[in-house]
């Protein structure tokens, strides 16, 4: 008797193995995947000094829109900025762009910009903590950061940004 | 000729470790020690690669902050606790242990030895 729940405790090893992966796996996909569109606990904006800009000089309640001019996703959502920029302030930082290219880029699609921070290597994109481009992160009238938003806004999502502005000044 | 070929073919990763000139600083001892955080460094955007042989933009970026943190006379640690607070623990290839992942860290040493103890329990009573 002992013996054979000897030879079965290998069975039984994997099995529970097996039944615990399974529950983990099942579990996970159950969960929605976060939301692009996140309200974050606010946080002091990161210190950063590019040409252009700086922390020190963006004065919220502000959009912080990080771009690039090679960015295609960037150019769809540029008329919802040009939009927004009616009625607020909005800093960008050209992420890892060349200076010719977003020149073309602004000339071309006009330039809603209170001013732009050229992040030529990158450096100011990764300070903010950004995964891609567009990302655009809405500032309060204290300087901190009170929303982040990590792909191309719509519409939709600009009267979104704009009650989160509205709620801010 | 051939054997060189051959023996070289067996490192094919000694061509990614390289350094792109471009990204060199000039100090031997800051590019290796960049090249050594580079390695420590999840590419937020590229699944299970470090930044140190990702051609991603964000992987570019984020070798170029580490640069400019070394050049400013931070330390590797100084470095990677920067990038972890503003990326999060999963910036780093090896995720700090905390209670969260206490079992991600021990699990294969768990399973080991039980499977270890099985086998020699087995065992045993075989030979009784």
């Amino acid at each position: 008797m002992n013996k054979r729940l000897l030879d079965l405790l290998p069975l039984i090893f994997f099995a529970a193995l097996f039944l615990l992966s399974a529950v983990v796996i099942f579990s996970g996909l159950d969960r929605k995947p976060a939301p692009p569109v996140a309200a974050t606990a606010p946080e002091p904006m990161p210190v950063f000094a590019i040409e252009g800009l700086s922390n020190e000089s963006i004065k919220g309640p502000a959009l912080v829109n990080v771009f690039a001019s090679w960015c295609l996703p960037c150019k769809a959502e540029h008329p919802v900025i040009t939009d927004l920029a009616r009625n607020y302030r909005v800093y960008g930082i050209a992420f890892m762009d060349a200076p010719d290219n977003l020149e073309r880029f602004l000339e071309e699609l006009g330039n809603p910009y209170t001013s732009i921070g050229h992040d030529i290597d990158g450096i100011a994109g990764s300070i903010w903590a950004v995964r891609g481009v567009p990302t655009t992160f809405v500032i309060n009238d204290s300087g901190q950061i009170i929303y982040r938003h990590d792909a191309p806004l719509t519409p939709a999502n600009a009267t979104h940004l704009r009650e989160i502005l509205k709620a801010a000044s | 000729m051939r054997l060189l070929f051959m023996i070289m073919l067996l490192f094919p990763t000694l061509a990614q470790a390289t350094v792109a000139p471009s990204e060199r600083m000039g100090d031997h001892a800051l590019d290796s020690r960049a090249q050594a955080l580079y390695q420590q460094v999840r590419c937020v955007v590229c699944e299970g690669q470090s930044i140190a042989g990702s051609n991603a933009e964000m992987a570019s970026a984020l070798r170029a902050l580490i640069r400019q943190k070394l050049k400013a006379g931070q330390t590797d640690q100084e470095i990677l606790s920067f990038l972890q607070s503003r990326y999060g623990p999963e910036v780093l290839m090896k995720p700090p242990l905390t209670p969260a992942t206490v079992l991600l860290w021990f699990m294969p040493v768990l399973a080991l030895a039980a499977g270890f103890l099985i086998t020699l329990r087995l065992y045993k009573s075989r030979a009784s």
